[in-house]
């Protein structure tokens, strides 16, 4: 999995639990920017390994949290859409925009108009280039294995 | 009762709009219309073949107004900057006490409107409430608008509304909608409405993200807000201003830790003075144990002759697991003092909870649960208490 942004030259990288704040809806705005968050299709295995491990929740808990938001005037999902190529450009049309998508696929697609947002441990920002990304998952078991050691791997 | 008449009728044309629009948005979600099928959307929007850099062009302009979303439903605009959601719920119940008649009736019937243009935010909620009396808990009948806000967000850091909202006390009266509640049984606070579920004010709240303390990842919660009392608008019990304050401590999305205070006449218990402060924590063990706890103490002013006790303090400990995917068991320890208005007596009571959730599809909720009440003071009977809950969300 890769987290891609607009291109956002400000943003150098970005902390995991940063990242979760934003597709919380707890957190709005980075860097001075309004950020907008993108998911990929629900039920999706680079969703279900998102949610695990980045938002630290099961579905269910996913699912609860939204409709007390919901009901309580709280703030609205990311939106969703159709594929990591939708994401792709989704995120490059819009200022502030991050989504987040299967490493392979964005290798396949190889978008232009996004940047791939690293992620930053222990104050180094990390690509997923590396074994160090801390976004992992088997596709196999969709079992999330984040890795906490931290190098950079540019 | 000018005021009273308009604010049924606010009541009713509220839902009447939300009515009409949730049926709105099911005939826009018709799985024959392209719109409703949120693949579609994308092809809706002039966007980049695979290949071509998708910021290579201007966009043309997309369709106004889709729906990406059901239960509820949202209609957004294409740029997000609006956005309006309206949805709701509704639930039953069985319930049977040693103590009174058991009764079978449909509890609530809650729905809301929820309208957003850039950072201003106008929120809507109307609810019918058919509580039925037992005891421990106070009956209520009636259609209520339960909120009416506006707010305006400046920034993560600060944003303000005033009108109706839910007291932001404690962890369970923000959040108090029995078809989000793990149990069919309220805390004893909320059931003998220590504190007013709504305020009718103003409130200024933010949220700060101080980064990393001690290797935890923390985010601070804060709220101030102050109203008053009216009769007409079902504000029934305060007396003049009141006044409130909640901060909450989030580390690493897992701990919660709060602190809140608030302050009301109450006009309903011999113009009362009453201060009223809470504690309270949730854990997330792992994602399938949580565990939760409230303290609230209330004093009370005393007046010569007054029968009720000066300081209360209630408390509860919450142990959820959630066994299946979506089958959980709850065990909720309760202990207060408890306020019988009728009968002019405090006395202590003890409860248990074993309550135990499924959820057969995301949008429905039933409970089973079974409580057991032991009063340790004053002349209150011992009871037990069964029930059976079913809710739909829409």
């Amino acid at each position: 999995m890769i987290v891609v942004s607009e291109r956002w030259e400000t943003l150098e990288a970005i902390e995991l639990p940063v990242l979760g704040q934003l597709w919380l809806g707890r957190r709005t705005r980075l860097a001075g920017r309004r950020v907008d968050c993108f998911d990929p299709p629900a039920g999706s295995p680079v969703r279900r390994g998102f949610t695990q491990s980045v938002l630290r929740r099961s579905e269910r808990e996913l699912e609860r949290y939204w409709i007390e938001q919901a009901l309580s005037g709280g703030p609205l999902p990311p939106r969703e859409v159709a594929s990591g190529e939708e994401v792709v450009r989704r995120v490059a049309a819009r200022r502030g925009a991050i989504g987040y998508l299967d490493w392979d696929e964005y290798l396949a697609l190889r978008p232009q108009g996004v940047r791939v947002l690293p992620v930053r441990i222990a104050g180094e920002a990390v690509f997923p280039t590396g074994a160090a990304y801390p976004v992992r998952w088997s596709e196999r078991k969709s079992e999330i294995a984040p890795k906490t050691r931290s190098s950079s791997l540019r | 009762m000018a005021c009273r008449l308009i604010s049924d009728w606010l009541v009713r044309m509220a839902l009447i709009a939300a009515l009409l629009a949730g049926a709105a948005a099911r005939a826009a979600a018709d799985p024959d219309d392209p719109l409703a099928d949120p693949r579609s959307d994308a092809a809706a929007e002039d966007v980049a073949e695979p290949g071509e850099d998708p910021t290579a062009g201007p966009p043309a302009a997309p369709p106004p107004f889709w729906v990406f979303g059901r239960s509820p439903a949202v209609f957004q605009h294409a740029d997000d900057s609006i956005a309006t959601r309206v949805g709701g719920w509704i639930d039953a119940s069985y319930r049977d006490n040693d103590l009174r008649r058991s009764s079978l009736s449909v509890d609530h019937l809650n729905v809301y409107l929820d309208s957003r243009h850039r950072a201003f935010q106008l929120f809507v909620e109307a609810e019918y409430e058919n509580e039925t009396k037992y005891t421990g808990y106070d009956e209520e009948r009636d259609v209520e608008l339960e909120q009416a806000y506006a707010r305006y967000t400046r920034s993560d850091l600060l944003s303000v509304r005033m009108g109706r909202f839910n007291t932001p006390f404690g962890y369970w009266i923000p959040i108090h909608w029995s078809i989000l509640m793990d149990t069919i049984e309220e805390p004893l606070f909320v059931g003998r409405n220590w504190l007013p579920e709504q305020q009718l004010g103003a409130e200024a709240a933010g949220r700060w993200f101080p980064g990393e303390l001690a290797g935890v990842q923390t985010e601070l919660d804060w709220s101030l807000y102050a109203g008053g009392g009216s009769e007409e608008l079902h504000q029934d019990r305060v007396r003049g201003p009141t006044f409130g304050g909640d901060l909450r401590l989030r580390l690493d999305e897992r701990w919660l830790l709060g602190a809140s205070a608030y302050r009301q006449r109450n006009r309903e218990l011999e113009d009362r003075t009453e201060h009223t402060t809470a504690l309270y924590g949730e854990a997330r063990l792992h994602e399938r144990l949580t565990l939760r706890t409230e303290y609230l103490h209330q004093h009370r002013e005393k007046r010569s002759g007054s029968w009720w006790k000066e300081d209360v303090d209630a408390v509860y400990g919450n142990v959820r697991w959630d066994f299946l995917r979506r089958a959980y068991l709850n065990y909720r320890y309760s202990r207060g003092d408890d306020d019988d208005e009728d009968a002019h007596d405090t006395s202590e009571v003890e409860i248990h909870t074993v309550t135990l959730g499924v959820q057969p599809h995301a949008s429905v909720r039933i409970k089973l649960e079974w409580s057991g009440h032991d009063f340790e003071t004053g002349d209150s009977e011992d009871f037990d208490f069964w029930g059976l809950s079913v809710g739909y969300l829409f």
